[in-house]
């Protein structure tokens, strides 16, 4: 009994010592900074320069935004809930080993949100600040990783919350809009890494930008493309500063190599079964000028993949489930022959925009960002023989047969305006 | 010593915890990284081979009731293989409880406390272990099956969070790595059923001895559901397991579970589960050593064997010089041990006991025949 006491009374000591000890009080609240978001830039004298969007407590929610390493700073504006930081560097590790030098608190990134990489620097290869990454401990593996049209920091610097008044809400919600309109898909780092490191397909990342008002960092919005063709950039100018999601960045190995629009990606998550819903504009089968809206809510896409004299034969059968949005003055678009053509019309209309993403992911950026490995992997016995026949470079060769079967299962409140 | 009998459930779960904690570490990697894609064919081909092993071992131990695989080896080979079992049986124990709880320690420490000296947190374990023993065993059987049917549920958690991720077509090429890979050097991972070593110790610690049968099957069923559950959970979600070294893969699949967006870091009361796992672990470890040592150098009192097991597997934790060091020993030397001492050496012992016993029934059953032929002769 005495021998259990003083186990015990030891016990209680050595749990003492440890909680008092420096390991435990250095992760005090008080003592960190949260990132929420992390960009990373080509440097100017460095290979690095890396900006972090830091969250201020409510109290202290003043502006600022300053350079640190060799730059000055320069302010924004009132009221901020968080700043942003910029340090030059060579890796990750020693970028937030310099921030830590010249702030007052721990910088800590387990509440990161977004992980943005600027258009230059993916195009040179980012798979070792990836793998830096997900070596960290305190970087979470759902953090999304985004490809800015624009410098990171300036993604960072000048994408201001709207309606929400805290940062990491505000990108939370940002990457959850892709669930209401299907352009661009939320790709976490977890993802990307295991589709840098997959032979099953080539690694994607979200494609975003700023959408600002009088910048030269905002694309011309271009009045020849569809409403769903846009990319980041391409959209229509808004009153205020904002982050816009919009397509898909497309990866070979580590490198970026091309991007998919707002479109070509609605086809992508049909494809690769991940669609949730989307608005799109077909064309009127009832007037050549005219478009119809549909609202597509469900797609289902039965992929299968042969190897037919060494060269991949891919065949998808998309099936459609959409409601009619657009009504107009005397229209019966719920009628039996007109609800066939304008099945007729979407099953055409989407054929034709899977082909060519097909042939765009094949042919022309060689990069199987639907993961059609996955299938074609069924067709070898040992992992020696699929690694031979290396998927991701014979995806080139593949040739494609794909069909579209949609059913217009309704439309909203006004089913008939003849009268 | 009543006190100290476990009925079906609470054995069972000893045997199952072995397993889980090998899994919550690096077992499951281990087992990917040795066949590929075609690790849950694997997992069944061993399941199967453990199954078969021990329907084998349950017959070998039939001559023997209530005897435990260290009565066996008295009987084999009196005192001295006595000695030796006990021996190789404490130095496995104790070396393999040491790695994981350093393996563990250093997880903690990555994770939480960075700055830390891993030996205070092994401390904190072995001390917490040490009273736990002075407690009792029967209190330790019984947290423990509290333990694990939490641990048990974790797991079905990490597997069905991570449901709508998963590819189930990384199961092609069905033969991974190659059918030799697959079916004859992966037989070897019937090592991650190491734990059946408790069943060597467990007999006279049973109720009721004719449910040591269904003891064997349930912790061996169980053991395999769980292990194939955490082999498909990764083998679906990391498909960079398979090419690439990954340390403590099932915590990385617990930090890419989210339950919505509220429930979003749910990687932190895993590892709560996981502590008290590994805390019970120990304590069983400790005491199955002490209860072995007891018997071999009949000691009364328990205490100095308790405190010397824990003060030498905290030595052992300090062995290891860094973390490849910890990997090579939980892995590749963990396996061969597990091999030897489980699948060889103690079955040795068993079917040698087993020769023995019913070569020493079949003499006996000629001399009576002889002497009841004598006896008819003399009459006649």
């Amino acid at each position: 009994m005495k021998a259990r006491n003083f186990l015990i009374g030891v016990l209680v000591l050595v749990i003492i010592g440890f909680s008092i000890s420096n390991s435990s009080a250095i992760n005090t609240i008080d003592e960190l900074a949260y990132v929420v978001a992390i960009g990373f830039d080509v440097g100017d004298n460095s290979d690095l320069k890396i900006s972090f969007q830091i969250n201020m407590p409510t109290s202290a929610s003043s502006s600022s935004s300053s350079e640190g390493s060799s730059s000055g700073g320069s302010s924004s504006e009132e009221g901020s809930t968080s700043v942003v930081n910029t340090v030059e560097c060579n890796s990750f590790d020693v970028g937030v080993s310099l921030l830590n030098s010249y702030l007052s608190k721990k910088v800590n990134m387990a509440h990161c949100k977004y992980l943005i990489f600027s258009e230059e620097l993916a195009s040179q290869g980012i798979g070792d600040y990836i793998y830096s990454l997900k070596n960290n401990v305190e970087v979470r593996p759902t953090a999304n990783i985004l490809i800015s049209k624009c410098s990171a920091q300036y993604f960072l610097e000048n994408s201001k919350p709207i309606i929400d008044e805290v940062a990491t809400k505000y990108f939370g919600l940002e990457t959850s809009s892709e669930k209401n309109t299907s352009y661009t898909e939320a790709i976490n780092l977890k993802d990307f890494f295991c589709d840098l490191s997959d032979t099953f397909g080539s690694p994607y990342a979200i494609l975003g930008s700023v959408n600002e008002l009088e910048s030269d960092n905002v694309g011309n919005s271009n009045p020849t493309l569809d409403d769903n063709s846009y990319v980041a950039k391409e959209s229509e100018k808004s009153s205020q500063n904002n982050i816009e999601n919009l397509g898909l960045a497309i990866f070979k190995e580590d490198k970026l190599v091309g991007e998919l629009s707002g479109l070509e990606t609605i086809v992508h998550l049909m494809l690769c079964n991940n669609f949730q819903n989307a608005t799109v504009n077909i064309p009127s089968p009832f007037n050549d000028t005219d478009y119809i809206s549909l609202y597509i809510y469900s797609a289902k896409s039965k992929n299968s993949v042969s190897i037919v004299n060494g060269s991949p034969y891919i065949k998808c059968d998309v099936s459609l489930k959409m409601r009619l949005l657009t009504s107009s003055e005397k229209s019966n678009y719920m009628d039996e022959e007109n609800r066939k053509l304008i099945e007729d019309y979407t099953n055409s209309y989407f054929g034709a925009h899977i082909n060519n993403y097909l042939y765009k992911t094949s042919k022309e950026l060689n990069c199987d960002v639907c993961t059609f490995g996955q299938y074609a992997v069924s067709n070898f016995l040992t992992w020696g023989d699929w690694v031979e026949y290396d998927w991701l470079n014979r995806y080139q060769t593949s040739f494609f047969n794909s069909s579209v079967n949609s059913k217009l299962t309704s439309g909203y409140l006004l089913m008939e305006t003849n009268s | 010593m009543n006190n100290e009998k476990l009925n079906t459930i609470e054995a069972t779960f000893l045997v199952v915890i072995i397993t889980l904690t090998h899994i919550i570490l690096n077992l499951s990697n281990s087992i990917l990284k040795s066949t590929g894609s075609s690790a849950i064919i694997n997992v069944l081909y061993c399941s199967f081979l453990t199954l078969v092993f021990f329907f084998i071992l349950n017959k070998l131990f039939k001559p023997f009731p209530s005897k435990d695989i260290i009565d066996v080896s008295e009987y084999v080979g009196g005192k001295p293989l006595k000695f030796i079992t006990n021996l190789i049986y404490s130095v496995y124990l104790i070396f393999v409880s040491g790695t994981l709880i350093l393996n563990f320690s250093e997880l903690l420490r990555l994770i939480y406390f960075q700055n830390a000296w891993t030996p205070l947190i092994i401390l904190i374990f072995i001390l917490s272990a040490v009273i736990v023993n002075k407690l009792g065993f029967k209190n330790i059987v019984k947290v423990n099956t509290l333990i694990i049917f939490v641990v048990l549920v974790t797991v079905v958690i990490i597997f069905g969070a991570s449901l709508d991720k998963v590819e189930f077509q990384r199961v092609f090429p069905v033969l991974g790595y190659g059918f030799k890979e697959t079916f004859v050097t992966g037989a070897l991972n019937i090592f991650s059923f190491g734990g059946l070593i408790l069943l060597y110790l467990i007999r006279p610690n049973l109720k009721e001895q004719k449910k040591y049968k269904t003891v064997g099957i349930v912790s061996i069923l169980l053991s395999s559901v769980y292990l194939l559950l955490s082999v498909a959970s990764l083998l679906f979600l990391f498909p960079f397991l398979t090419t690439g070294t990954e340390t403590l893969s099932v915590y990385m699949s617990t930090r890419a579970i989210e339950f919505g967006k509220f429930f979003e870091r749910a990687d932190a009361l895993f590892i709560l589960v996981w502590i008290f796992t590994f805390l019970s672990y120990l304590s069983i470890i400790i005491s199955y050593i002490t209860k072995m040592n007891k018997k071999v150098f009949n000691v009364k009192n328990s205490s100095p064997i308790i405190y010397l097991v824990a003060l030498i597997i905290f030595f052992v934790t300090l062995i290891p010089k860094d973390s490849s060091q910890i990997i090579f020993l939980e892995t590749t030397v963990y396996k061969y041990a597990a091999l030897a001492v489980v699948f060889v050496y103690s079955f040795l012992i068993l079917l040698i006991g087993y020769i023995k016993r019913t070569g020493v029934k079949v003499k006996q059953i000629k001399n009576n025949k002889k002497l009841d032929l004598g006896g008819d002769v003399e009459n006649n």
